[in-house]
């Protein structure tokens, strides 16, 4: 079920990276704005209100998304100078890529009624986004990516959840891999009616923790993290 | 009123301390107050909107389509009554179309990850078509509700 992926080493990087990460996206992705235009009305504290960002459901999910992020963020780059190797600039851009890319509408997701002219759904951008709030409140983990891998077009088809997380260092990989199945089990049981055939948890990257990193085997951050019983650093429900 | 309802995140400063009912409200209030200028289609919408934005789990309401979007089709459309229908032009949160005896209602909600996001559009959906009963209106010939965002 899971697919092969990227065990390439990658780290938290600095302020700067994120910013040059913006500039990637097209205005198209949100509703006509780009990250960096939404990272700013974050700066400013949303303030004065825009209507066309308050008024677009991706760019409200991809500002939470923005805002867990940066709490993580500040964590990371306050160990950044006593980590090793040098960060690499790819990984926050990558989790931008994706926040962007998550937040768009996407697939419509049917919620039954029984009158036929009822058309009810949800967005596969709000259950992404949802995943992924569920995967930020996991202590130890910062994710990646999302994606719901299956038609969930059709009612009753089995999907499977995919996340790409990063852990820190100290972390347990298998509970909170567990934690994050758990969670993201009951926001998908409460608020969907999806049919869920597994919640695969990729772990692919070790972050130094805010902690002195004296104490950490030499070699083991940006190394993909094995969880025993499952190849490649595997969890699935 | 914007095209969104405010959310009720004490962290959003945008929205401040206004509450979802009482923008409810004051939506309901600025119903009235539109009927001498807006069509009966528009007049519909916002009275929709206050009650979809009154729906206990629902924390915004979305344009259907992308701001920039519907803001360039709202210009044109309001270019071309004049400026008298220019603000009910712009981005009414509900959607309504169709003749009246099939009309279509469509509107995007935003919902509280606390509620839950399937039975929160049932409920709006009933809400829209009880409504529509007791206003003496036919049945809808379809009611769209989607969910644009959790939390």
């Amino acid at each position: 079920m899971t697919e092969p992926h990227d065990a390439s080493v990658s780290h938290p990087s600095s302020a700067a990276a994120a910013v040059s990460a913006f500039s990637s996206f097209e205005p198209d992705d949100l509703d006509g704005h780009t990250i960096d235009e939404l990272s700013d009305y974050l700066d400013a504290g949303r303030m004065p209100a825009d209507p066309s960002i308050e008024g677009s459901a991706g760019c409200q999910i991809a500002l939470a998304a923005l805002a867990r992020l940066r709490a993580v963020s500040v964590t990371l780059l306050e160990t950044e100078a006593s980590s090793e190797p040098a960060p690499d600039e790819n990984w926050i851009s990558g989790i931008l890529q994706s926040i962007g890319r998550e937040a768009r509408a996407g697939r419509r997701i049917p919620v039954s009624h029984p009158d036929p002219a009822a058309d009810l759904a949800l967005t596969e951008g709000s259950v992404r986004g949802l995943v992924r709030a569920a995967g930020d409140a996991i202590p130890g983990l910062v994710i990646g990516r999302c994606s719901l891998d299956g038609d969930v077009t059709l009612p009753g088809e089995p999907i499977t959840v995919r996340i790409e997380a990063s852990a820190l260092w100290g972390t347990s990989i298998p509970d909170a891999a567990a934690a994050l199945r758990e969670a993201v089990i009951s926001a998908l049981g409460r608020h969907t009616e999806l049919v869920l055939a597994g919640v695969d948890v990729i772990v692919h990257d070790l972050l130094p923790a805010p902690t002195p990193v004296s104490t950490a085997p030499e070699g083991a951050a940006g190394t993909t993290a094995a969880v025993p019983g499952e190849p490649n650093g595997d969890e699935r429900a | 009123m914007s095209t969104t309802t405010p959310a009720p995140d004490p962290s959003a400063a945008a929205v401040g301390d206004v509450t979802l009912a009482e923008v409810a409200v004051a939506e309901a209030e600025t119903v009235a107050e539109a009927a001498v200028s807006a069509p009966a289609d528009t007049i519909l919408a916002r009275e929709l909107a206050a009650l979809v934005g009154a729906v206990p789990g629902v924390t915004a309401l979305y344009p259907a389509r992308s701001a920039p979007a519907s803001l360039v089709s709202a210009v044109l459309a309001a270019a071309a009554r004049g400026p008298a229908t220019a603000a009910a032009a712009i981005a009414e949160p509900v959607a309504v179309s169709g003749a009246p005896e099939a009309l279509s209602i469509s509107v995007t909600i935003g919902v509280d990850p606390s509620a839950s996001a399937a039975e929160l559009c049932r409920t709006v959906h009933d809400r829209l078509r009880d409504h529509l009963a007791a206003a003496g209106l036919p049945p809808a010939a379809g009611i769209r509700v989607h969910v644009g965002a959790i939390g």
